[in-house]
């Protein structure tokens, strides 16, 4: 039933959202705060400098909102996730609901945000011009949607490589390879990542890392909880 | 990625499910990247309430690693 795929989804994503969150909290909001304060103390210099950008939300305000986009983050993706799932269980070569569940979340993982971060790695305020935003977060999207694609080609091309019987360490090889060319050359035909010159670049790193961070414990959370939860539905005799 | 799935299998997922997954991911969207800025030439004057999400999502976007602004 996709109805219980989706459900579970949603609630574990939700979960994994909230502890991703919690993990941004403690670990990203402090760098974020002292990059606010570097672009702050930027803006001073700047005519008419004083409090830069006026803000709608303070600080703090801004601290629950964490909370809030990656819950509801969460939320979206745990959906997206559990739909995936109800269609790609029955294809998937692992063999409990556990394993299934953490293989799809490391695939969605390197497809939409390891393989972009290595081209777009996330950038703290003040990075990147305003006036080009739509072009960047376009480009983006495009890297995470031909990323997804080209990872769910590479998972085709290793069970036709399987079905013809080709052995496991040629096909690893042949596939990985492939995988490694088809991403490069898009890195070579998206657009260039907006410069970071002139950013404290131990500051900027330790800022990239909690972004890789917050996504490693919601992806990693997302495919254990929604995993769990479905053995848990099958030991209570639940099908589906 | 779902979508060529759903094409070539099109029996295997029902369509509420497929028209749910469109929407989740359009709910996505608005979440991660919806600010006035970005929709100006789609909505005009209309755009400008989204930048309240944008500043009340604002860490949440910067540590998920979408581009913000």
């Amino acid at each position: 039933m996709v109805s219980a795929y989706l459900r579970r989804g949603m609630a574990a994503g939700l979960l994994a959202g909230l502890l991703a969150g919690l993990f941004a909290f403690f670990v990203g909001e402090p760098i974020l705060d002292r990059t606010i304060a570097l672009e702050e103390s930027a803006h001073v210099h700047a005519p008419g400098g004083g409090g830069g950008d006026e803000e709608i939300f303070s600080r703090p305000t801004q601290k629950v909102g964490l909370f809030f986009a990656t819950g509801l983050f969460g939320v979206t993706v745990g959906g997206v996730f559990g739909i995936v799932y109800a269609y790609f269980r029955e294809r998937l070569a692992a063999g409990s609901d556990l394993k299934r569940s953490i293989s799809l979340a490391g695939a969605i993982f390197a497809g939409a945000f390891l393989v972009p971060f290595l081209k777009y790695p996330a950038n703290p305020p003040s990075i990147g011009d305003p006036s080009t935003i739509r072009e960047r977060t376009a480009a983006y999207f495009t890297l995470v949607a031909l990323s997804l694609l080209a990872i769910l080609i590479a998972w085709l091309a290793a069970r036709t490589l399987e079905a013809r019987g080709v052995g496991a360490s040629r096909r690893r090889l042949t596939v990985g390879a492939g995988l490694v060319v088809v991403v490069g050359v898009l890195f070579l035909l998206l657009p260039a990542a907006p410069s970071a010159d002139g950013f404290p670049s131990g500051t900027l790193w330790a800022f990239r890392l909690s972004s890789f961070g917050t996504q490693l414990v919601f992806w990693a959370g997302l495919g254990l909880l929604f995993g769990v939860l479905c053995e848990r539905a099958r030991k209570k005799g639940v099908t589906a | 990625m779902e979508k060529t799935l759903g094409r070539r299998h099109p029996s295997t997922l029902p369509l509420w499910s497929l028209l749910v997954l469109a929407l989740l991911l359009l709910a996505l969207l608005v979440l991660l990247s919806a600010s006035g800025a970005l929709l100006a030439p789609l909505l005009g004057q209309a755009a400008g309430p989204f930048d309240y999400l944008h500043e009340f999502a604002h860490d949440g976007r910067h540590l998920l690693g979408v581009p913000c602004h």
